[in-house]
């Protein structure tokens, strides 16, 4: 063997590249786009046919439903469940395990990618939304700008947990990734973001919602626990960390049962 | 495989091995190339013809330049120049020095490759070893010579005498196969009856000396119980060489 070919532990980069490209020549990234797009353009049509007497509040309310409610769900839902399932259930995850590029590089190249497709996804349906929305009214949106871009952002670090959870749920049950993401996304996110009191603290799509001060799910009254902006940033970051080292533990553990029917 | 990736993307997965950027590409070039993928090598996989897809693959696991190959049915569903292809490249492997590991329900195309084989039946491993030392571990099962002469009625006379001979059976108008558990001494008595009878010969074959007939003999064994688990494999326990 060429000694310049002796294989050597290769890096996360190179199942971020791999795994990079099969989204970029894959139909699901436009899918995913186009969906976004359209979301985008519903709301955004619906807020001016509406014409809004405070258009900076209604584009608030705007982003909590075409965000927050629906891109910021469904995006990740396209790319987290299937990152290990779907190699699973086409059997080509035996042709990455014997790569010699360890599981848990493998699983965070791969997880990379996907979050990297997600957050610009989520983070440029936010801006568009922004623009539609705001755009024809000049003062209110060189005021709500700053909001526009924190809002945008908190939203993507939001579709990044989401994608991580995703991916949790694809290594430790590939066979049934989407229904535990789905159910996982119904129940703790959504459901608990609009449970009253401290239990919504529960949701980080709560602890999203107070980063980028748009009071998404804010149907509660005023049972909404006073969480300081830090302290929302530092558990939503939190959480990014622990579903990423779970789904890492979970694909690195488990042993999977390629083409084995019982 | 990635259908969404080209040729040359998938061989260049080589990354995923350690290689360099523009070393995995400049290899994944060069072994598309030898497999007669360079016209194709940017279109996408899943536009392939099923041949393509088999020769895509082996390209993909030989980027590398692996010590140790393991081909699982790499034949199934290619058409015979991409056959012709694929074990070419295969056989070029095993004389450079890499160990290959052929697994393959076509056993005339293995034959072409390595007389060294491992025969499975129902999970169980029923030979090991060169086919030529299997054939003659297996005293239990008659020796089969086809002989096509001029006069197969007369031959046939002259060695049903022969103490060697188990059978004879008359294979149509032209030809006389023989059974035997002794196939020296048949050999040395079929060639005496030619010359002694002044019959002309025009081929003399063995259908059991084929990987497909050993096969099918050991299958029938293990069917009948003639010997289980161990019992039931023959040739040698250590394979010599690579294939």
């Amino acid at each position: 063997m060429n000694a310049s070919a002796r294989p050597v532990e290769a890096p996360w980069t190179a199942a971020f590249s791999l795994q990079a490209l099969r989204y970029l020549r894959s139909a699901r990234l436009r899918l995913a786009a186009i969906l976004s797009g359209l979301v985008v353009l519903g709301v955004v049509t619906v807020f001016h046919l509406a014409a809004p007497k405070a258009p900076a509040a209604a584009w608030e309310t705007s982003q909590d439903l075409a965000i927050g409610t629906l891109v910021v769900f469904l995006v990740p839902f396209m790319f987290g469940p299937a990152l290990v399932s779907e190699e699973v259930s086409s059997r080509t995850l035996p042709f990455l395990l014997v790569r010699s590029v360890g599981r848990i590089r493998l699983g965070l190249g791969k997880l990379v990618a996907a979050s990297a497709a997600t957050v610009s996804i989520v983070f440029v349906a936010s801006l568009l939304l922004f623009v539609g929305c705001l755009a024809p009214h000049g003062e209110s949106f060189g005021t709500a700008l700053p909001a526009a871009l924190r809002s945008a952002a908190a939203m993507g670090l939001l579709a990044a947990y989401y994608t991580a959870v995703g991916f949790f749920w694809s290594a430790a049950i590939p066979s049934s990734a989407n229904v535990a993401t789905a159910i996982h996304f119904a129940i703790l996110e959504f459901g608990v973001s609009h449970a009253p009191g401290f239990v919504r603290l529960g949701a980080m799509r709560h602890m999203a919602s107070v980063l980028s001060h748009n009071g998404l799910g804010a149907d509660a009254g005023g049972s909404i626990p006073d969480v300081p902006t830090w302290a929302a940033a530092a558990i939503l970051a939190l959480a990014l960390s622990g579903a990423t080292v779970a789904g890492l533990l979970a694909f690195q553990g488990r042993e999977y049962r390629i083409g084995v029917t019982s | 495989m990635y259908d969404e990736l080209t040729g040359h993307a998938f061989a260049s997965l080589a990354r995923l091995g350690g290689s360099r950027r523009s070393d995995a590409a400049a290899r994944a070039e060069a072994i598309l190339t030898r497999l007669d993928l360079k016209g194709a090598m940017h279109r996408p996989i899943g536009g392939y013809s099923r041949g393509m897809r088999q020769r895509a693959k082996l390209a993909q696991a030989l980027v590398h330049d692996p010590e140790v190959l393991l081909l699982d049915e790499p034949l199934t569903g290619t058409d015979p120049i991409s056959r012709q292809t694929i074990l070419q490249e295969v056989r070029e492997r095993a004389q450079a020095g890499t160990t290959v590991l052929f697994s393959t329900h076509v056993l005339h195309e293995v034959e072409s490759l390595t007389d060294q084989v491992l025969l499975i039946v129902r999970g169980q491993v029923v030979a090991q070893g060169r086919t030529a030392d299997i054939r003659a571990m297996m005293a239990h099962r008659p020796h089969h010579v086809r002989v096509d002469v001029s006069e197969p009625r007369a031959l046939a006379r002259a060695l049903a005498e022969d103490p060697s001979v188990v059978a004879l059976f008359l294979a149509g108008e032209g030809a006389v196969t023989v059974a035997t558990k002794d196939p020296d001494s048949t050999y040395t008595a079929i060639a005496r009856a030619i010359v002694d009878g002044n019959h002309e010969l025009r081929a003399l074959t063995s259908p059991d000396a084929t990987l497909e007939a050993l096969f099918h003999d050991l299958v029938e064994r293990a069917s009948r119980g003639a010997g289980t688990g161990s019992d039931a494999a023959v040739g040698s326990r250590h394979p010599g060489g690579t294939p």
